[in-house]
Formats: C-alpha cells, structure tokens, sequence
C-alpha cells in the first residue's frame, strides 16, 4: 500500500516536472518568435567619468525594447550595459532587493532598482540619477564611506557587561517572544541608504546627523534585551545633531523599499532620551 | 530672489575661505593627507565628511544637555496651547507677559534650530547675532508690555481696526 502510494506520489510528480518542462519552453518560445511590435522605452540616465580631466556630468539617452528586456529597472541597466554601452557603471548584486547594492534614485524617488519596476508608459523616459547628495565615484556609483563610517560609530553588535573572555561562548543569551518581536521591522534593514539620502536633514548635515538608516540601527540596538548598553548608546546621541537634526519630515519611510519606518525608531529615541540614566551620560563626557 | 542668491554666494565665498584656513592649521599640525591629484581644496572637504568624534558634536559651555533642552521644548510647545485661548478669553499683565516669553522663546529656538541646519556651518557668527538681536527683541516687548497697551490689547486692536 505504501509502495504503491510513493509510485503514485512519484508518477504524480513526474507528470508536474513535464508539464513545467511543457510550460517553460513555450514559453521561450513566445520570447523568441518576432514581436509584432517593438515597445522602445527610453532612458535617460546621469553619466560622469571621472578619468575625463574636468569632465561635467551629463544626462546620457539609452532607448530599449521592453519585448526583449527584464520587468525590472535594473534589467534595463543591465541590458544597456552588456547591448549598448558597456562603460555604463552602476552596483549590483542579489537581484532581488536583500543586498542593497542597486539603490538609485529613479524617477526622483530613491529605491532599489532590482524591486522597481519599469514604467510601461512609453511615451514618458526613466530618468535615473545616483543617490542624492551624495559624492559620486562615477556614474550611478556613489561614495558610501561616510554612511558606514556612521553606521561604525554606532557599534551595531552586542555589548555585554560583566563579562569576561572566558564566558564567550559558554551560554546562549536568550530572549522572550515578546522581546525578539521588537526587533521586527528593524532587523530587516540593508542598509541601501535610500532613507538617509532622501532626508533633507541629511543632504545638510550628513557630516554630524547620523541620518535615519543609521539611527533606526541604533535603536535596533538600544532596544535589544539583551544588550546591557542602552544608557550609554543613548548618551553618545547627547548633542544636537546625532539625533535633534531629524524634523520629522518622513521622506525616510515614506522612500524605504522594504516599507520599513526610520522615522518612527528615530521618534523612538527622542523619547528613551526624555528620560534615560544622565549620569552615565556625564561620565561618558568626562572620559 | 536675486539678493537671496548672492547672499548665499558670499556664503559659500566665506565658507571656501574658511575651509582654506582649516588647510593651512592643517599642514601646520602636519595631519594633511594626499589622495592622488585632487586639489588641496577637496582634500578639506574630505577630510570634513567623516563622523565627528561625540566630544566635538557636543561641544562645550551648554547649560543643559541636548535632551533636556528637546524636553523643555516640548512642555513649552504643550503650554502654549492652553495659553492662546486663554489669552483670548482673558487679558492681564501676567497673560501679556508669559504669552510674550512662551511666544519669544519659541520662535527663537525656532529659528535657532534653522539657522543651524543651514547656516550655521558657513557663517558661524550667524548665531551669536541672533541672539543679540533676540535679546533686543525681548526688551522691547517687555517694554511694550510695561509702558503700552500690551500684547494682548494690542492685538485685539489689530484685529478690530
């Protein structure tokens, strides 16, 4: 009897790996049978090489047929990079909105170009641009050392007290529900920058205000059970630019291509700071 | 709009001269460091963009700490909603004097926080001016209070002109 059922799962399942095969390849072939009519999509997209002596940035047009082309935007690029114009610079990785790497900003909104989709209307151009505000390396590419320098400073990692090497190791640290729960909606953050470069606060003053994606990384932090150095995360946020520059704008969370909230975790802190232990703040001061 | 732009262009010309003179301390300490060909001007602006150390964001001589002045902000800002209605119902000289201070101090904290966003950075004697002037500001509607009609009647004045 149960011989006879795996036979039956197995058949099952051989007439599924068929019909896939089946589908699959009709549909290769509808991609390959002539189109009737060619959906050309122009792109325009900002260019500067840095190798060219005094070189101004330009706006450089690339038109596409979308019959042969990815639904994405970072399947355009892609294209235009290996069909058009192989100088075209641009970050890429995943492909699939987890790495971060295509942030840009396309159509004056800052996402990731793999999760965005390309506008059908052929009659409007995609403009895109590199992040804004930010030193451009060439092209789409820009220069994120700050942003990390920033994120550096925060220490993302757990900290511990009365602990010593020996304990490294010996025990899990563990956590309620609950408290894990509160790391939902932080936890996911990649780092793509497109919150901070879409804050004006930060176009201003990314030199000394962390900018939303770093703080919502601080509270991730602040937050976490199991992490004994709220009080001390929170006294290195005392002046008035870690954190005061943020003014609630919201083109943080409004911009996140993972629909995450910046804006609310730098709230968050404003409000952890109405009432933390001063002290520790004051001894960090003197240190 | 024209003046606007130039304004801002003698803003920048000044702030170009100032990050010259942070080059040449600079050079003197002998921290200066070359990254190929770029200019001597665009090294400054690196060396600015870095983070800055906890100690140099906080700076020195506040006399409250950054949060706690957020959180005197925000019981102003709460106060004030009762105080205008109330000051519409009822006038007297203590009225004329809290909605004048409560009225002052928030916009000067407003103002504050603007010129430091964007100004403060290129101009930096920008802030010791607005307190001056706020100052003045502050005595004459102090004045105003005690030798005229106050704020409130002058107001209503205003109003039923």
């Amino acid at each position: 009897m149960a011989a006879s059922r795996s036979v039956m799962k197995l058949s099952s399942a051989k007439t599924g790996l068929l019909q896939l095969c089946q589908h699959r390849t009709a549909q290769t072939a509808a991609a390959a049978a002539p189109s009737v009519q060619p959906r050309l999509k122009k792109f325009q997209i900002y260019r500067w090489d840095p190798d060219t002596k005094g070189a101004k940035p330009t706006m450089e047009t690339y038109e596409i047929d979308l019959n042969h082309c990815g639904p994405m935007v970072l399947d355009a690029l892609i294209k235009i990079k290996t069909d058009l114009d192989p100088t075209l610079t641009f970050r890429r990785s995943c492909r699939e909105g987890i790495c971060g790497s295509c942030s840009m900003n396309i159509n004056g909104t800052n996402t990731l170009a793999c999760i965005n989709k390309i506008d059908s209307n052929l009659n409007k151009g995609t403009k895109i641009y590199p992040l804004p505000h930010m030193y451009v390396v060439k092209d789409l590419v820009p220069d994120m050392s700050n942003f990390y320098a920033q994120y550096r400073s925060i220490e993302p990692f757990l900290k511990k007290k009365n602990t010593t090497e020996a304990d490294v190791g010996q025990t899990q640290y563990l956590q309620s529900t609950a408290d894990r729960a509160k790391l939902d909606g932080l936890y996911e953050c990649i780092l793509c920058a497109c919150c901070s470069t879409a804050c004006p606060s930060y176009w201003w003053n990314s030199d000394k205000y962390l900018g939303p994606a770093v703080l919502m990384q601080a509270y991730r932090w602040m937050i976490d059970s199991r992490d004994d150095f709220t009080d001390e995360r929170l006294a290195t946020m005392e002046d008035k630019f870690s954190v005061y520059r943020c003014h609630t704008i919201m083109n943080c969370t409004k911009t996140c291509p993972k629909g995450l909230n910046p804006g609310r975790a730098i709230g968050e802190i404003k409000k952890m700071l109405l009432s933390y232990n001063k002290d520790v703040a004051a001894k960090q001061a003197q240190a | 709009m024209a003046t606007t732009v130039q304004i801002l262009r003698c803003c920048t010309r000044g702030s170009r001269i100032l990050f010259q003179s942070a080059l040449l301390r600079n050079t003197s300490v002998g921290t200066k460091t070359t990254f190929g060909t770029s200019s001597a001007l665009t090294n400054v602006f690196e060396a600015r963009r870095g983070p800055f150390t906890p100690e140099e964001k906080r700076g020195k001589g506040h006399m409250m700490s950054a949060s706690t002045h957020w959180k005197v902000e925000r019981i102003l800002m709460i106060g004030m909603i009762p105080l205008m209605p109330a000051a519409l119902f009822y006038q007297s000289p203590f009225i004329d004097h809290a909605i004048c201070t409560a009225v002052f101090l928030h916009g000067y904290w407003g103002m504050d926080g603007v010129l430091t966003d964007y100004l403060e950075k290129f101009v930096p004697w920008v802030k010791p001016l607005w307190t001056v002037l706020s100052i003045i500001a502050f005595a004459g509607l102090v004045n105003f209070n005690y030798n005229d009609v106050g704020l409130c009647k002058a107001v209503q004045m205003l109003w039923s002109m």
